[in-house]
């Protein structure tokens, strides 16, 4: 089976889920309705709906093509790397609420460049240091928008 | 009249406008010869700098963006033959030929005439058609928009590659994140499952910054390329009078080209360009040094691809829908600052429009000062590495997506929407579609939802009016054209 008849069969089930469980669940519509088309879940039903069909359609489209693009890259290589910047990503995110946004974006600057292959010191601690930096200045001295500093919020003055 | 033009002249003519267009061309000139660098991730990136800003100012510095990226894409298409965005990729075709000639400049040079001309059609017809289609477009009532929008919804097959259901999925999701919130007719819960960041809905930029710049990072770190740039080469003599007149009539048909194909929504930079560039080999006596090097391939490709530049702001401005995803963003600054593009806006905001004219008009002058000044500078600020590019575009998107609201929701909000792009973009579902469906979605269902209130529930409504009818014909002949369009752009680009 290919990969394109594989994602449209999940994107079927995907489109059926929404529209029997997902809906029903997160979607509150009042019992006491005339005029269905007006339903809070009438417009999501219709999207559910269309995003099935075109499910099927891509599974049975597929039907006499060669297998997608994706299956030929290499995941076994690439997963680690993802799983890397998904880390570095989400690592930011839950540092901000400790050490603010400057402190974590200079670590994330610098260490990805690292990661991507950049040897330069100079310029790796130069473009960490500078950037975040520039961009705290902006946002707090000129768009008056109090960027989380965290740990260092004393530094503020 | 008048008056609201010295209203205009008084709204524009501050320093910080006069600057902020400077800088948004010069951005968006940097931003588009920047491979791997997309104008909509620039228009994106600057949006939450705008925040600061009167509605004018903002709004200009996006545009400006916008106009300078069409043009930028094309500096490294000809030099290094790595189009930066999309729409540039018909310019490679003769630039580069002309680049391993000896004949950058000249190549820069003609690219740079063709796309200052195009731009300059491009905003006239703008300034000319927008008042007129907004003054048709306020006899509309809910049916009327509907059928608008849903006419608009051919963006999708527009912007969704060449696979239609990947295009159309794309869509459905977006519709679906856009329900996110309460229930505007009932005030009952939508997939809001208690979180009370979610009541208001999904932010706009956290979404479009998620979308379009997150996944290209992540893809960028997760390949591991060596990258080894070309050297840009800006050699021979430039082109003046006598080059340009020769390519006068593409340049002229071509801009014409971008205008038409530009006014409709979903069609964008890339087919206008490769319309403009076939129109130009057919009618050329050097038809058949056409792909080896022929300054009016360059000239015509430019002058198709700029041409979209003012047409597409014809649909926005006037009934309030998007000519394409830049646009689209724009669409969403004009909601960030309180102002809802449409019929309307020239009823109550008319010197606002004027000063967006104004500055419109003053931006191709600025493409053409930056053109001809920098354009080495820029060729330069081109070979910068991707490994020192994207964690600063990063750190970029975290500060933008808190500053909207000062909410550390949205940076959440902008990662997780960062993976559902690369999901997407891996398994081949392009993300414009996704924006355009989440911008779009709202009013769709505010439309309809109003329209059947008014019938109680009768489906007539949508077919009230011979407007209701011109939508519903147009939106079938549009889509028939861009399916089309598309089957023959695919082996012509190829």
């Amino acid at each position: 089976m290919n990969s394109s008849r594989i994602t449209g069969i999940v994107l079927v089930v995907i489109g059926l889920l929404v529209f029997f469980v997902l809906i029903p669940v997160g979607i509150v519509s009042p019992s006491n309705l005339d005029n269905l088309a007006i339903a809070p879940d009438f417009w999501p039903r219709i999207v559910a709906g269309v995003f099935t069909l075109m499910g099927i359609v891509i599974a049975v489209k597929s039907g006499g093509e060669a297998a997608d693009g994706e299956q030929s890259i290499p995941w076994s290589g690439r997963l680690p790397r993802l799983a890397v910047v998904l880390a570095a990503l989400f690592g930011f995110y839950f540092a901000i609420s400790s050490f603010g946004m400057v402190a974590p974006a200079m670590a994330l600057i610098f260490g990805l460049m690292l990661f991507a292959g950049e040897r330069r010191w100079w310029l790796m601690i130069l473009v960490s240091t500078l950037v975040p930096i520039l961009l705290y200045i902006f946002f707090v001295f000129v768009a008056n928008i109090p960027i989380p500093l965290g740990l260092f919020e004393t530094l503020r003055g | 009249m008048i008056d609201n033009f010295l209203e205009a002249l008084s709204l524009f003519l501050t320093f910080q406008n006069i600057i902020i267009i400077f800088l948004g061309v010069l951005i968006g000139t940097v931003v588009g010869a920047i491979p791997g660098m997309t104008t909509v991730m620039g228009v994106a990136l600057a949006l939450p700098f705008t925040f600061s800003m009167p509605p004018v100012t903002g709004i200009l510095l996006l545009l400006g963006i916008y106009k300078g990226g069409l043009y930028g894409g094309s500096i490294t298409a000809i030099l290094i033959k790595a189009p930066g965005t999309p729409a540039a990729s018909c310019t490679v075709l003769d630039g580069y030929p002309l680049t391993q000639k000896g004949e950058a400049r000249k190549a820069l040079d003609i690219a740079l005439y063709a796309s200052c001309f195009a731009d300059f059609v491009s905003n006239i017809s703008l300034i000319l058609f927008a008042g007129m289609l907004a003054s048709l477009a306020l006899k509309f009532g809910p049916p009327e928009f509907f059928t608008l929008i849903v006419f608009s919804l051919t963006i999708i097959a527009g912007v969704s590659g060449d696979d239609l259901p990947r295009g159309i999925i794309s869509a459905a999701l977006g519709l679906m994140f856009a329900v996110i919130g309460l229930d505007i007719v009932y005030g009952t819960n939508r997939f809001i499952f208690d979180n009370w960041n979610l009541m208001g809905g999904l932010s706009f930029i956290p979404v479009l910054i998620g979308l379009f710049a997150l996944p290209e990072i992540i893809h960028f770190f997760t390949h591991k390329v060596s990258e080894q740039l070309k050297s840009a080469k800006m050699s021979g003599a430039g082109a003046g009078l006598k080059e340009f007149r020769q390519c006068f009539k593409s340049i002229l048909r071509g801009s014409l080209i971008g205008v038409g194909l530009g006014a409709i929504p979903g069609i964008g930079g890339a087919p206008s360009a490769f319309l403009s560039y076939s129109e130009a080999r057919r009618n050329s006596p050097n038809r058949d040094n056409f792909g080896k090097g022929e300054l009016e391939g360059v000239a015509a490709a430019e002058a198709g691809n700029n041409g979209v530049a003012g047409a597409t702001m014809i649909p926005l401005l006037a009934l309030g829908v998007p000519g394409d995803v830049i646009t689209a963003v724009i669409l969403g600054a004009f909601m960030i600052h309180g102002l809802r593009p449409g019929p309307l806006m020239f009823v109550e905001n008319l010197p606002l429009i004027y000063a967006l004219f104004i500055g419109i008009m003053l931006s191709s002058v600025y493409l053409f000062v930056i053109g001809k000044v920098s354009i080495r500078a820029i060729s330069r600020i081109s070979e910068i590495p991707n490994r020192v590019l994207y964690p600063v575009v990063l750190v970029f998107c975290l500060f933008g997506s808190f500053a909207i609201n000062n909410s550390i929701f949205d940076v959440i909000v902008m990662l997780l929407m960062g993976c559902v792009g690369y999901i997407m973009m891996v398994f081949r579902f392009p993300a414009p579609p996704f924006l355009i469906a989440f911008i779009l979605g709202p009013l769709l269902e505010d439309n309809f939802r109003q329209a059947m209130i008014l019938s109680d529930g009768g489906l007539g409504i949508l077919f009230r009016s011979p407007i209701c009818w011109v939508f519903w014909t147009l939106t079938l002949l549009s889509f028939y054209l861009l399916v089309k369009s598309r089957q023959k752009q695919i082996p012509l680009a190829g």
